[in-house]
């Protein structure tokens, strides 16, 4: 490998700052709450700058092994935006939980991780950034050290996590030895000389697996109800938001390089995972008392909505990845006003929603908000990710405008759920009275929670307005710099 | 500078939201609020003015979808617009300070007042027919709100109701137009229209529906004949919303789109001459009305017709800066009398002109700026309004010369009922019982201002000439302008005579003339009609439905009764075993698969792990059958 | 339908019907027993394969059926091991270094998941006073 030039480590200035951050983060003192959150939320804003300032760099340093171009600039600018997002709601979850820095600085080191997958164009490094982001977010479930199933979400996730890095990296060993090489690009050429073989399948199997399990397609799903309904409100989102979007990237990779002899197999194999994973994550979403797990099961059902457009390719990529925004947006800001309905009216069954409309009207209407959005109901963002994908689809025709129906039918059964909590909150009195706002300084009253809140749902809105403006970017990028490498 | 010449709006919206969030704290000092937003915006506009005035414009847009832009348009049009509604849109918001004082629902009022400017300059900055069109909505809601702040009282709500729906009917005209236009051109961006039928790329007949369909929603906003009755009720707000009404943004906006839009105008003759006919019947009908009517808010409304029929007039004779110079004028001498009627009505307390009377005593500076604007838009050389009726009388003259004749007719007419207004108001002896008192400054100091301008604002017509056309205007033929001086002289003796000097007797002249009178004071029956008619309409509707209800519906029926029967049978079969069945399936379906799967969901981590081994083998199975298949 | 039923029989079921005979046909016990020898006592990649693929799977039966989180936790080193020397079995075989750089990389992934595995239940033994993960099944359906 190459030695780093002082030029070439100016494009690693992100990673290492929040590196540095996260020690800083761990070297304050332990009831230095709320530094540790203006220095994880500015940090973040900071870095989210330098990556901005990187747009148009076009260069791949330490021996091709980390590429710094457009789509690694996006992703990682949506990804920091979204943690961003999160950070800022956090700070009144954290004013309550026993270690506050800890928090703070595992978030960093899972958004270090997160930046690294986008760039990496090796499996080494990838692997490294995904088993990063995976080792640090086991622990989170526990932040809440009172919440009695924080224990089992994060023994569940972190069992489900380890299996599956056991099975990526059997499967990348297998790979790696049939193709001889680490290097995404050297892989995909070596792939094209080789010819299609049945070991890189169960490679590609394995990987998908593995992989599968972070992005909870389905038969991989299983710990990802229990995980985010277990976990507190602010960490589902950060995990359904952040760190499960950050899988999908390294699927979009190793799609990419099976794509030279496998193209149509793998685009086979991931629709007919995506089409199950719709069907069931919406099915199970359907039969939930509790709107925490049923959006939990919502997120199964909408990972396998993102997993369309890689099936489909070309343009519904673009879906895709404005689809993941979206999705991120709504989970992040769904989660933050659950905590708020938890945290006021002391659950989140379907009963604690009567008469929501009434009792917190702003809560009510942008939750109202978010639920459309889920249910891609139009000027929200969340129906041009889905029509951005369902129309390529239908237009290539054959199974993919099968995958297409099965996509919209989805969407219209999704509707079902959501309709019916918007129906719980407006059309329904109130059982369970308001718990007063507590603003002692154990208990603060919820106004960072809000304000993620609101910031999610006006980004939503003005996606969902002037849509043209994210497409674009978004296949520029895409269409300039991931695809041809 | 000219770069960011969309931002003039923006100082406007952020006091709009301001207002909103500390309306309640602020109260009546919204309106300095408000009137900080007016001011920017204006000196953003001023500031944007050496360079456009040079000749330069501005464009701004962005793909909204498809081929839908949103931008904004900056060119000596539209910037003139744009000072003219800034600045008369603070000196109604200082008006407003004086004149609201004692009024509740502040926060509502001034939100209201600066969402309704904001979207006048959006319109006048729009570079396309569709977001002219809606902010042309959004000022039409404003102006409903507005007119019907005072809600409580049911004449308010009334008039309302009746601006709202009537403007309406003239916006579904003008959204038909809007449509016809983007499929003849493909798109409703004004350049690309104008360049496009400049180039001939169009159906002379379809692009005259167009635009007499567009000319449809300026009858409906700009008041003219037939759709001219909800200006008169819009009255019943508060006198800063009729001054911002009439003399800044809503009536306005209608001339405004007919000048951006000229050329299209210019190649529809047919179109034209139906500007000209209902401009003419507009001017002489509403300033008919004006002679006789005793409301000194309501004279002013008919005025305010009268004079948009002139500036229609002048659009149909293809002159329009001579309209866009007499919208400038009207706007000043407009605004004053709005103003100075709110004032002179707080001293005394009445509407009615012969309940005042020798007001001149009590309210000096009112009186003598009053008499500023009624000089001005009768139309005495040498003010302002002398200047444009000039033009558009010699415009109209050189188009069609009965027009000319009618017009100098109603510009006769204009001198007379203006004069009876202030001799009726502020000479003569004191009739009413009132304690007459001048208002507060923040009220009287707007009209002093307006007064110079309502003066001398006729000097800038060779300027703005020259800026529109970029050549000056000379008159071919000095006919019309010596018969409008004769003209406004007779009137302003008539009405001397008969008001001041009593020499003849105004009520032995209605009595001659009662019939007449009766009509005009009813005027004409229209409002009357209106309702009449949709009444007639609803009742004959409500019959006929009645009679094919009872005869042709009954006799199908009863002939199909026995088919039906039969077939409701099979349907009611059908229904219950097959459609019902399909959803009941369906749903039983649907929710014992989410009952079969959450079994598997049990919450026993190694049962997960099993399930995801079983996933992977059977996806093996699947690849590696699709890779023998495929 | 009937097509792909055709292509069913003629690429998958036809094919391994005609390996399984020509295995019967060419059976030989005597050459069968002295390939075994010499595939015994001659080490070679694939023998490498063959106890890595061994070992995944003992791991993978211990995550199936071991109750003890310590013991979930051993299970799975074993599966990452078994990865680890396919990695190094490799990277010898093709004379290559990378696979030996992921080798040592894997068990530094291996250290850190094993301490936070550990973590989680040093956790649960507190709270719950128990490891075995047959115990927590709150969250469910």
């Amino acid at each position: 490998m190459n030695s780093l030039t002082l030029e070439q480590l100016i494009m690693l200035l992100p990673e290492l700052l929040l590196l540095v951050l996260a020690v800083i983060i761990m070297l304050l003192p332990e009831r230095a709450r709320t530094m540790a959150w203006l220095v994880a939320a500015g940090g973040l804003a900071a870095d989210l700058l330098m990556c901005l300032s990187l747009w148009g760099v076009n260069d791949y340093i330490m021996g091709g092994a980390y590429a710094v171009n457009n789509f690694a600039v996006l992703v990682k600018v949506m990804l920091l935006g979204l943690a961003m997002l999160n950070v800022i709601g956090s700070h009144d979850f954290t004013a309550r939980v026993y270690r506050a820095r800890e928090y703070y600085a595992l978030l960093l080191m899972a958004m270090l991780g997160l930046l690294i997958i986008p760039s990496s164009m090796d499996f080494i490094t990838l692997v490294v950034a995904f088993e990063l982001v995976s080792i640090t977010t086991y622990v989170l479930p526990l932040a809440e050290l009172n919440n009695p199933q924080g224990g089992e979400a994060a023994l569940k996730y972190f069992i489900s996590g380890a299996f599956a890095s056991a099975l990526i990296l059997y499967g990348l060993s297998l790979l790696y030895g049939f193709t001889g090489t680490m290097n995404l690009q050297n892989c995909a050429q070596a792939m094209a000389i080789l010819g299609a073989h049945p070991l890189l399948l169960v490679a590609l199997v394995l990987l998908l697996a593995g992989f599968g399990y972070k992005m909870a397609l389905v038969p991989f799903h299983w710990w990802a109800a229990d995980t985010y309904t277990g976990s507190p409100s602010p960490t589902t989102g950060f995990l359904s938001g952040v760190t499960q979007k950050g899988a999908f990237v390294v699927a979009l990779k190793i799609i990419v390089v099976y794509s030279a002899v496998f193209a149509p197999l793998a685009a086979l194999l991931l629709g007919v995972l995506c089409a199950v994973t719709m069907t069931v994550g919406n099915v199970l979403a359907l039969k939930q008392k509790d709107v925490k797990r049923m959006i939990a099961y919502s997120s199964v059902a909408h990972a396998g909505n993102i997993g369309v457009g890689f099936a489909v390719g070309g343009t519904a990529i673009v879906g895709s990845f404005v689809h993941i925004l979206a999705h991120a947006l709504m989970a992040i800001a769904c989660f933050f006003a659950l905590q708020i309905v938890f945290e006021r009216k002391g659950g989140t069954m379907m009963q604690h929603f009567r008469g929501l409309g009434k009792q917190m009207p702003g809560l009510a209407a942008a939750l109202m908000l978010l639920l459309l959005s889920f249910g891609g109901v139009p000027p929200l963002l969340g129906f041009w990710g889905k029509m951005l994908m369902v129309v390529p689809a239908v237009g290539l025709g054959g199974w993919y405008l099968v995958l297409a129906l099965i996509l919209v039918l989805n969407s219209a059964l999704s509707l079902v759920y959501y309709a019916a909590v918007i129906r719980e909150m407006y059309m329904r009195p109130a059982e369970i009275e308001l718990l007063p706002p507590a603003a002692d300084k154990v208990k603060p009253s919820g106004r960072s929670y809000q304000l993620a809140l609101w910031l999610s749902v006006a980004l939503l809105l003005a996606f969902g307005l002037l849509p043209n403006w994210l497409t674009e970017i978004c296949s520029s990028a895409l269409f300039n710099s991931m695809l041809p490498w | 500078m000219l770069g960011y010449f969309w931002l003039i709006p923006l100082p406007v919206l952020v006091t709009l939201l301001l207002t909103l969030l500390f309306g309640k704290q602020l109260g009546l000092k919204s309106a300095w609020l408000g009137m900080c937003g007016t001011v920017l915006s204006f000196c953003l506009a001023l500031a944007c003015a050496p360079a456009v005035f040079t000749g330069e414009s501005a464009s701004l847009s962005f793909t909204w979808f498809d081929n839908l832009q949103f931008g904004f348009l900056l060119d000596k049009l539209s910037l003139i617009l744009l000072l003219l509604v800034a600045f008369l849109a603070t000196l109604i918001l200082l008006y407003a300070y004086g004149y609201m004082e004692h009024e509740s629902g502040l926060l509502r009022f001034f939100a209201e007042v600066q969402l309704f400017v904001f979207s006048m300059l959006l319109v006048v900055l729009a570079d396309n027919l569709l977001q002219a069109f809606i902010f042309w909505e959004i000022m039409g809601l404003c102006s409903y709100l507005l007119i019907g702040f005072w809600f409580f009282k049911p004449s308010a709500a009334a008039a309302a109701k009746k601006a709202f729906l009537v403007t309406r009917v003239g916006d579904v005209v003008m959204l038909v137009g809007i449509i016809l236009l983007f499929d003849m051109f493909g798109s409703v961006e004004y350049s690309v229209m104008l360049s496009q039928a400049a180039a001939g790329n169009y159906d002379e007949f379809w692009l005259t529906i167009a635009t007499l369909c567009i000319f449809g929603g300026v009858i409906g906003k700009s008041a003219q004949f037939p759709l001219h009755v909800w200006l008169p009720d819009a009255m019943e707000g508060p006198t800063p919303v009729s001054a911002l009404i009439h003399a800044a943004t809503m009536v306005k906006a209608g001339i405004y789109l007919c000048a951006r839009l000229f050329p299209l105008f210019a190649l529809t003759p047919n179109t034209a001459d139906f500007m000209l006919i209902i401009g003419t019947v507009t001017a002489l009908g509403t300033a008919l009305m004006a002679v006789v009517n005793r409301d000194f808010k309501r004279i002013l409304a008919f005025s305010t017709l009268s004079q948009l029929g002139f500036m229609v007039v002048s659009l149909g004779a293809l002159n329009y800066v001579a309209a866009i110079l007499h919208l400038i004028n009207h706007a000043f001498f407009k605004a004053l009398l709005f103003m100075g009627a709110g004032s002179a009505i707080h001293g005394t307390g009445t509407n009615d002109i012969y309940e005042m009377g020798g007001l001149l005593k009590y309210q000096k500076v009112t009186g003598l700026t009053i008499l500023c604007a009624t000089v001005s838009i009768a139309g005495l050389p040498p003010f302002a309004g002398f200047w444009s009726k000039d033009e558009i009388l010699l415009a109209a003259y050189l188009a069609a010369p009965p027009v000319f004749w009618l017009l100098a007719l109603t510009s006769l007419l204009t001198a007379f009922y203006m004069f009876r207004l202030f001799f009726v108001v502020f000479c003569g002896p004191k009739r009413g019982d009132y304690h007459g008192h001048e208002s507060s400054v923040p009220m009287i100091a707007p009209l002093v201002v307006l007064s110079f301008f309502a003066l001398g604002s006729g000097a800038l017509t060779q300027t703005i000439t020259v800026l529109l056309t970029g050549h000056t205007h000379s008159a071919s033929t000095h006919l019309p302008m010596i018969v409008s001086i004769f003209a406004v002289i007779i009137g302003i003796g008539l009405s001397a005579a008969v008001y001041l000097f009593n020499i003849f007797s105004a009520d032995k002249a209605a009595k001659a003339a009662a019939p007449l009178h009766k009509l005009l004071l009813n005027r004409y029956y229209i409002d009357r009609l209106y309702e009449k008619i949709s009444y007639w309409f609803a009742v004959r509707f409500a019959e006929l439905a009645d009679v094919i209800d009872k005869y042709v519906i009954d006799g199908l029926v009863n002939l199909v009764a026995r088919v039906n029967l039969g077939l409701a049978t099979f349907c009611r079969w059908f229904d219950y075993c097959v459609v019902d069945g399909l959803i009941r399936g369906f749903c039983f379906v649907v929710s014992g698969f989410g009952g079969y799967m959450r079994r598997y969901a049990s919450g026993g981590l190694q049962g997960y792990l099993a399930l995801v081994l079983v996933g992977v083998f059977v996806l093996l199975l699947v690849a590696i059958g699709g890779v023998s298949l495929l | 339908m009937l097509e792909t039923i055709e292509r069913i029989f003629d690429r998958v079921l036809l094919p391994c019907l005609a390996a399984v005979g020509d295995w019967l046909s060419n059976f030989d016990l005597a050459e069968m027993f002295r390939q075994g020898v010499y595939f015994a006592f001659h080490l070679s990649l694939t023998h490498y394969l063959l106890l890595a693929a061994a070992l995944f799977t003992i791991g993978l039966l211990g995550v199936m059926t071991r109750r003890n989180l310590i013991a979930l936790i051993i299970s799975i080193e074993l599966m990452l091991n078994a990865a680890n020397i396919n990695f190094v079995a490799f990277s010898q075989y093709l004379g290559q270094s990378s696979g030996s750089v992921m080798a040592v990389l894997v068990l530094a992934l291996a250290a850190a998941e094993v301490a936070v595995g550990l973590a989680i239940g040093l956790y649960l033994y507190r709270r719950n006073g128990t490891i075995d993960v047959e115990q927590f099944h709150t969250l469910r359906g």
